[in-house]
């Protein structure tokens, strides 16, 4: 027992970065060490049966923006985003969108990628789609830990892709999420 | 494998070329993966809805990838063209890969 209570103070979940933790994981489990530039995908990546904390990094989730983007130019309002400006509770927060296109042809959207950049796991949900949806129109509710962007990212079947952008101030954040 | 935990919900009839709505409501914890344990020692593993798929008669026309942030008890509604008659089937697909759905019977009138 005492033990116990030593390690709970020495591991301290603000003071060890999850580099180390990281770290400790995979020397503890006998695998080589993970180079710099893939710890940050390795960390962003959704595993379960998981046991080392993620804390939430900006500049990552806008890196996977960036990844799911890969340089195109996105196209302007194409998206309707619904979501409130001010959530006093993070735990559910209503979201609804709409990707203008007709469905006839190409002109539909293939997947809606939907990121929360102040998360631990910023990637919230992929939605695909086909030609016989008739809409794109989709309901969720989603998580949010702390105030940040909520940006959507559809990918067309000809290839465009637009975005939307949207700041929500969260009062009282989720412990998940 | 119906079960009260997974609902759906349609409209009764349509009209041939019209886009309706399907609802759904699954009750799931749907642990993030990110919580701590009360030890506060290690994170409460991910134990989430990891998918969740749309057929109409049998032939899939929707797809959902859910991720940690994904709330508690997660609702979900998407839209459809009315084709035929027949049922919408949605399967949910938990992180153990347990397989949970609920389906629903549609009409199709002619304008």
């Amino acid at each position: 027992m005492k033990t116990g209570t030593e390690m709970t103070s020495r591991i301290n979940r603000t003071s060890v970065s999850r580099r180390a933790l990281l770290g400790g994981a995979t020397a503890l489990l006998g695998l080589a060490a993970v180079p710099a530039w893939a710890e940050g995908i390795r960390n962003r990546v959704s595993m379960f049966r998981r046991t080392f904390p993620v804390q939430p990094d900006v500049a990552d989730a806008e890196h996977l923006v960036g990844i799911v983007l890969r340089g195109r130019e996105p196209v302007p309002d194409l998206i309707d985003l619904k979501l409130p400006l001010l959530a006093e509770n993070g735990d559910s927060i209503p979201l609804s969108f709409d990707v203008r296109c007709s469905f006839e042809g190409n002109d539909y959207p293939k997947t809606v990628h939907i990121f929360v950049l102040g998360n631990p796991f910023p990637e919230v949900a992929r939605y695909h789609y086909g030609p016989w949806n008739g809409s794109a129109l989709t309901e969720m509710r989603f998580r949010m830990r702390q105030t940040s962007d909520v940006v959507l990212v559809a990918e067309l079947a000809d290839g465009r892709v637009a975005t939307a952008r949207q700041n929500v101030e969260v009062l009282l954040g989720a412990c998940g999420g | 494998m119906a079960s009260p935990e997974r609902r759906i919900r349609v409209p009764k009839t349509v009209t041939r070329g019209e886009v309706f709505e399907v609802r759904t409501l699954a009750r799931h914890v749907m642990e993030s993966g990110v919580r701590f344990s009360t030890d506060n020692i290690v994170v409460i593993p991910r134990h989430i809805l990891q998918e969740v798929q749309g057929f109409y008669n049998g032939r899939q026309v929707f797809r959902a990838d859910w991720f940690s942030s994904v709330a508690t008890n997660p609702y979900l509604s998407f839209r459809v063209k009315a084709v035929e008659s027949g049922e919408i089937k949605v399967i949910w697909i938990s992180d153990y890969n347990v397989r949970t759905s609920a389906t629903a019977m549609i009409e199709v009138v002619e304008a």
